[in-house]
Formats: C-alpha cells, sequence, structure tokens
C-alpha cells in the first residue's frame, strides 16, 4: 500500500473582506497516495483553487491540518514554506506563468538556481525535463516564439526538473485549444505512468475522468469521491 | 552571476539604441576631456580616478535603484503576485 503523500484533516479556509465572512473550504479531508492522480472537480468558485492553493504551500488553511511527505505544513514560517515548495511541489498553471524575459531553458533552470544546485546538475536536470516533454529542441527561443501548447510544456517541465513529489496543475488546459489540450492532458498521463503524482484542478468534465480518482467539491466541501474504473489511458 | 551577466549582455543586445547610447556617451565624455583639457584645473583629460568613481558612484546608485523595487516584490505574497500577472 502506498505512503499517504498529502493528508488533510479537517481543513477550512475563511476569507475576511470588510465584515463579511467567505467560507471557502468547510472540512476538507483528504488523502492522496504517492503515484496517485487525482482531479479535483467542481463548479467556478467552489473552492478548489483555493485548495489547490493550500495543497501548494501559497496558502495557509484557516484551521486543521495538512501533513505533506509525512511532515506537518500548517503552521510553517514563509520562508520555510518557500523551501517546502521548491522541494517538494512542481505547479502547472492555466496560464503558464513562463518569464518572458528569459529563454525556455533559462525558465526550466530558475527554480534550481534558487534551490543552490550546482551549475552541472542544473543543466542535466532542466536538459532532461526537456526532454521528457519534448522541448529540447527549444531551449533557446523566448515563450513568446512558442505556441500555448508548446509553453505549457516548457512549463510541465519547468515543474519536473525539480524531480518534486507531487505535481499540483490548476486547469492546465484551459487556456489552450483542444488539440492542445488533449497533448497536453497525454503528457500528464505518460507523467503519471511513470510514477509521477498529480493533483489538477478542472471543471471540464472530460479531462477529470484521465485521473485514478476524482474529487467533487461544492461550496467548500466534498461532496463526491469517484474512483475511475477505467480512466482514459 | 554568470547568468545575471547573461541576462545583462542578452538585454544589450536587445536593445541596440540604448547600448550605443551608453558607448556613445562614453567616448563622448572622453573626446570633450580631450577637446577642454587646457581648461582642466589640477585635472588630466584621462584622469583614472575621475573614470573610475564617476561609473563607480553611477552603478551603486543603480544598484540602490533596482535593490528597493526587488526587496519590495519578494515580500509580496506569490499568490498576489500570481493573480496580478
Amino acid at each position: 500500500m502506498p505512503e499517504s503523500l498529502i493528508k488533510l484533516d479537517g481543513v477550512t479556509k475563511v476569507f475576511l473582506t470588510d465584515e463579511i465572512e467567505t467560507h471557502a473550504l468547510s472540512g476538507i479531508n483528504l488523502d492522496i497516495k504517492q503515484g496517485e492522480y487525482v482531479s479535483i472537480a467542481g463548479p467556478s468558485g467552489c473552492g478548489k483553487s483555493t485548495l489547490l492553493s493550500i495543497l501548494g504551500l501559497l496558502d495557509s488553511p484557516t484551521d486543521g491540518s495538512y501533513v505533506l511527505n509525512g511532515r506537518p505544513v500548517q503552521g510553517l514560517s514563509l520562508p520555510e514554506r518557500a523551501r517546502i515548495r521548491n522541494r517538494e511541489i512542481g505547479f502547472i498553471f492555466q496560464s503558464f506563468n513562463l518569464i518572458g524575459d528569459l529563454t525556455v531553458y533559462e525558465n526550466v533552470e530558475l527554480p534550481l538556481t534558487y534551490r543552490g544546485m550546482p551549475a552541472a546538475e542544473r543543466k542535466a536536470a532542466a536538459t532532461g525535463a526537456l526532454e521528457k516533454v519534448g522541448m529540447a529542441h527549444r531551449a533557446k527561443h523566448l515563450p513568446s516564439q512558442l505556441s500555448g501548447g508548446q509553453q505549457q510544456r516548457v512549463a510541465v517541465a519547468r515543474a519536473l526538473a525539480g524531480k518534486p513529489a507531487v505535481l499540483l496543475a490548476d486547469e492546465p488546459t484551459g487556456n489552450l485549444d483542444s488539440k492542445n489540450g488533449d497533448s497536453v492532458m497525454l503528457l500528464l498521463r505518460e507523467l503519471h505512468k511513470v510514477g509521477a503524482t498529480i493533483v489538477m484542478v478542472t471543471h471540464d468534465a472530460r479531462f477529470a475522468r484521465h485521473a485514478d480518482r476524482t474529487i467533487h467539491i461544492f461550496d467548500g466541501r466534498v461532496v463526491q469521491e469517484q474512483v475511475e474504473s477505467d480512466p482514459t489511458r | 552571476m554568470m547568468n545575471d551577466l547573461r541576462f545583462a549582455l542578452r538585454m544589450l543586445a536587445k536593445s541596440p539604441g540604448f547600448t550605443a547610447a551608453a558607448i556613445g556617451i562614453l567616448a563622448l565624455g572622453i573626446g570633450t576631456g580631450r577637446i577642454v583639457s587646457s581648461l582642466l584645473y589640477q585635472v588630466g583629460a584621462l584622469d583614472p580616478i575621475a573614470f573610475t568613481v564617476a561609473p563607480l558612484v553611477l552603478a551603486a546608485a543603480t544598484l540602490f535603484a533596482c535593490w528597493l523595487p526587488a526587496r519590495r516584490a519578494t515580500r509580496i505574497s506569490p499568490l498576489t503576485a500570481l493573480r496580478t500577472e
């Protein structure tokens, strides 16, 4: 039985604006094992992106506990969270979030630079990640010279390069046409087949079916968990 | 450090106008110094101290002007930065 990689227990998130309390998450319990491919689905505004932000240590829960890779992380300081984020988590965003002034190679290498990795190791890791996503031949290009699908592949390479414990994808196909969307989903599925743990937020049921398990969220609560008997593969 | 240098060189290559202006101003400084050398008092036209200290002071001012907003940027929460990108 694979070990728990992510364990949330009674996680809530309340946003305070003026005097209004918004309950974005209300008592979320979640257990994600190593090597799982999980999708988080739900309508717009249901709290799925807030949940992904908490899973990615970009935000902290108002209440509840979060254990990542055996370590409680809900009460860590900002620098400690940044350090864990850099080492344990790979992000794939809807709008790619590549740095326009850096080349493809430099974008992939940048998180490794912040980690203090020696130059030779950085080169091997960045080149290896670009080869995995089939973008090594574009290493010297700028993001603006690539199509949306290619930019997302580079973003996947950036997320992969540091060998994170988990890949978090927030609507990775949201800004792509169906052909490029399918190609990115295929890439994620291939990465999962070779052992990557993936948590993906999506509101597209077609893409949610690519995962082993889909967690449906509504009004900040888990309303249904669905194990795919035959994930699209 | 080498990455920063590569980035700076690429920015210079991408802005040929700026690069030409920087080189032109440097050449103009040296040329003007020579022309007005007879008017200079207790300083040579190619005075090494003047030509070293002035760029150093300018570089320090530039670094300070970059450091201030960079420091402010590092204090922004990553979530806010991602939302506003």
